[in-house]
Order: structure tokens, then C-alpha cells, then sequence
């Protein structure tokens, strides 16, 4: 009867700290409702998968010999093999975005290419911390706010913190109310707040939806070829959206498969949380970055769009810079909200939603660049 | 190259490709605009 305390007897500290952690995720998830979709099963998955000699991942027992697990299984076959599982949530993303915003004013469009600079300036941060490049380029894609780019790009890089990043996108996403104010009060005055823009609204014709999503792929795939899967599959979907003779397929892409994608991606990143790869100093280091990464997106686009202002004679709020980054919709209510504060006749609601969705196009053409660069570098 | 030297390269090469990729989109977008808008009138 020795195999029913084997399990006790088998149990690390490494181990213990992370059900703590996966209780932590949990809690975040239930109690704080924050990212619960992504952070409560990736919390489960945390305790499943750290349990001596669990049978959801894969190991030798003895006398049988190699067993595989299903939560390796699921990494080995969704993310791994293929990044099947971001890419294909990317198809529900694209067909849940008004792209609407952007084709009504495009020169929105250069908010999300500069909010994401926090990339970059976490990707140098990081090698200076003694982080290979290939390892410094995935912490820093934290930086794209966006949960399956950060996924996919780290690894296909081929990183070892893949479960870390993962937990550091997620939380920080979730943790933009917060973060975004403090960057963006750091840089700006109440009078740059306060700043009111005029909003006016045109109707796009259908014609210019549709072909938004192809022209945006045939660009993206020409220029930056490694973009591609992360772009074409965001602009697959939202082709799905605009078309209208494709209702039902957009709905499901953006309920359905969404939802199902979600349920498992969590629980399957959550096989790169194994105690003996999580618990580190390396851990410890990455959500460091991660908060780095949120902080400078925001702070490049409100400076971006202040020197813009140096130049314009129409005013841009430089909060709308702030929406840049990915995280959508949370980064335009943040605006949205301050702006109000700063002024309760100003409503920057618009504005800052098409730099957000700016955001997303920008991100996972970041993604690509990223993917396209780092190999020729090393 | 150490790996300090390639991030500051990626810096640089990396937001000018976002910047080019972001502008070429920005441009078509301007057409397509003007084209649809003209075609509406």
C-alpha cells in the first residue's frame, strides 16, 4: 500500500509554490475577474500539471515505460507542432473587430505602430539582464499586449519561458486599468488631457470593409513575409465579418471558436509550468519585463503623439497614443475615462478605440517583424 | 554580435518595418477611401 503516500512523498517545494501560484491565478480569475477565460484554467493547469507524477503530463512509469500525457499532448499538438491554437483564435479576434474606426481616420493607424515600442525598449532591457536574444525578443513580445502573439512568437523562438510569458500577458492585459493610468499621468499635464477632439463620423461603405482585410494581408505578406499567419489569419476573420454572406461562420468564429480555443489554451500553455521550469529567478525577472513592456508602449505612444501635436494644427489628446497598444477594448475605456476626468465634455471614446484596434494590426505585424529579424541577428 | 548590440538593432530595424508596413496600409486605406467615397458621389 506504499503507492498511496508515493505522491506525498514525491512533493518539492518547487511543486508547493506552484499550486500556490495556480491558486493565486484562480483567485485573480474568480475573485478579481481578471482575464478569468485565460487565467483560471491556466491556474488549474498549473496545480494539474505539477502534481508528482501526473498523469496529465508526459512520463515514464515504471514498469510500463513512456506514457504520454494529455496536457503535453495538447502543447505538442496545438502550439508546437503548428501554433495552431493562437493562430486559429485569431480567426475569432478578426472576425469580432469594427475595423470601422481605422478606415475613417487611417492616420490612427501610426498610434499602434508606435505604442509598440515597448517591445523593443523590454527586448533590450532584458539583454542587458544577461537574456540570450532569442529569449530577451519573446519576454519583450509581452510588450504587443496580446495574449496569442506573445504565445506564438516565443515559441516559435524556440524560448524556454513560454509559461511564463504567457502568465505575464495575460496578467498585465488585465492589469491595463491600472498600469495605463500611472504611464500616462507620468507624461502628460491636466491641460494635455483636457484636450478636446471633434469627432466626425462618416458612414464606410461596404466595399471599403471588405477589401480593408485583403489589401492589409497582401501588404503585410509582402513586406514582412513572417506576419503573415498571425495577420492573414486576423484579417481571414474579420473578412468573415464584413463580407455579410457569411453570418453564421462569423458568428461561430466569434463565439464558438473563440470560447473553445480559449478553454483549452489555457490549460494547454499551462505544460510549460512545470516547477522545474517555472520556479526561478527567470520567472521572477520576466513579469518584471512584462510590466516594463506595458509601461513604455504607453509612454512611446503619448509621446508619439505629442510630437505630432509639435506639427499639426488640429490637437491630438496624447492619451489616444495611450490606446495604441493592444489591449482591447480595456486601453480605450482607460482613455475614454480619463479624458473625461480631465475634462467632462470630452469624449475621446472614437478616437482612442481606432488606435486601439490600430493596436491590434500593428501588434502581430510587430510579431512578424520580430519573427523575420531576431534569426538574422543571432 | 553580443546580444545587446543585436536588441538596440532590432529596435531600430523593427519599428521601421512596423512604421513601413503601418504607412503602406495607411496609403491603400487613403485610396480606397477616396475611390469608394468618389464612387458613392
Amino acid at each position: 500500500m506504499e503507492f498511496l503516500v508515493e505522491g506525498f512523498a514525491a512533493l518539492t517545494w518547487q511543486q508547493i509554490v506552484m499550486f500556490a501560484v495556480g491558486g493565486v491565478l484562480i483567485f485573480l480569475a474568480i475573485s478579481k475577474k481578471l482575464e478569468p477565460a485565460l487565467l483560471l484554467p491556466m491556474g488549474f493547469g498549473a496545480i494539474l500539471v505539477n502534481i508528482p507524477f501526473s498523469g496529465a503530463v508526459d512520463q515514464v512509469m515504471a514498469g510500463i515505460g513512456p506514457v504520454n500525457g494529455i496536457v503535453d499532448w495538447l502543447f505538442s499538438v496545438g502550439i508546437s507542432a503548428s501554433e495552431a491554437m493562437p493562430l486559429l483564435l485569431f480567426i475569432g479576434i478578426g472576425a469580432m473587430i469594427d475595423f470601422g474606426p481605422v478606415l475613417k481616420n487611417p492616420k490612427l493607424l501610426f498610434f499602434g505602430a508606435a505604442a509598440q515600442f515597448g517591445i523593443f525598449a523590454t527586448i533590450f532591457a532584458a539583454t542587458g539582464m544577461g537574456f540570450s536574444l532569442t529569449d530577451a525578443a519573446s519576454i519583450g513580445i509581452i510588450g504587443a499586449a496580446d495574449g496569442p502573439t506573445s504565445i506564438l512568437v516565443s515559441q516559435v523562438l524556440g524560448s524556454q519561458y513560454v509559461g511564463a510569458i504567457a502568465v505575464a500577458a495575460y496578467s498585465y492585459m488585465a492589469l491595463v486599468p491600472i498600469i495605463q493610468p500611472l504611464a500616462i499621468k507620468l507624461v502628460t499635464s491636466k491641460k494635455e488631457r483636457a484636450i478636446k477632439m471633434e469627432y466626425h463620423g462618416e458612414d464606410i461603405p461596404r466595399i471599403a470593409k471588405i477589401l480593408f482585410p485583403i489589401v492589409v494581408t497582401l501588404i503585410a505578406g509582402l513586406v514582412a513575409p513572417a506576419s503573415i499567419a498571425l495577420v492573414g489569419f486576423l484579417m481571414f476573420g474579420n473578412l468573415l465579418r464584413e463580407c455579410g454572406v457569411l453570418d453564421s461562420l462569423s458568428d461561430t468564429a466569434q463565439k464558438v471558436l473563440v470560447n473553445l480555443i480559449t478553454l483549452l489554451l489555457g490549460i494547454t500553455i499551462a505544460s510549460t509550468m512545470k516547477a522545474e521550469n517555472f520556479v526561478n529567478i527567470q520567472t521572477i525577472l520576466i513579469m518584471c519585463l512584462g510590466l516594463v513592456a506595458f509601461f513604455f508602449d504607453t509612454i512611446a505612444g503619448v509621446l508619439f503623439a505629442k510630437l505630432l501635436n509639435l506639427f499639426g494644427r488640429n490637437k491630438i489628446n496624447p492619451m489616444i497614443g495611450a490606446a495604441g497598444i493592444s489591449a482591447f477594448p480595456m486601453s480605450a475605456r482607460v482613455v475614454q475615462k480619463m479624458g473625461l476626468e480631465a475634462n467632462n465634455q470630452n469624449h475621446l471614446l472614437m478616437f482612442a478605440v481606432g488606435a486601439n484596434v490600430s493596436g491590434q494590426i500593428a501588434s502581430v505585424i510587430a510579431g512578424g517583424v520580430i519573427l523575420g529579424l531576431v534569426p538574422v541577428l543571432i | 554580435m553580443d546580444a545587446v548590440t543585436g536588441s538596440l538593432q532590432l529596435m531600430w530595424q523593427g519599428m521601421v518595418s512596423i512604421f513601413v508596413v503601418i504607412a503602406a496600409i495607411c496609403v491603400v486605406v487613403l485610396i480606397i477611401n477616396r475611390v469608394t467615397k468618389r464612387k458613392k458621389q
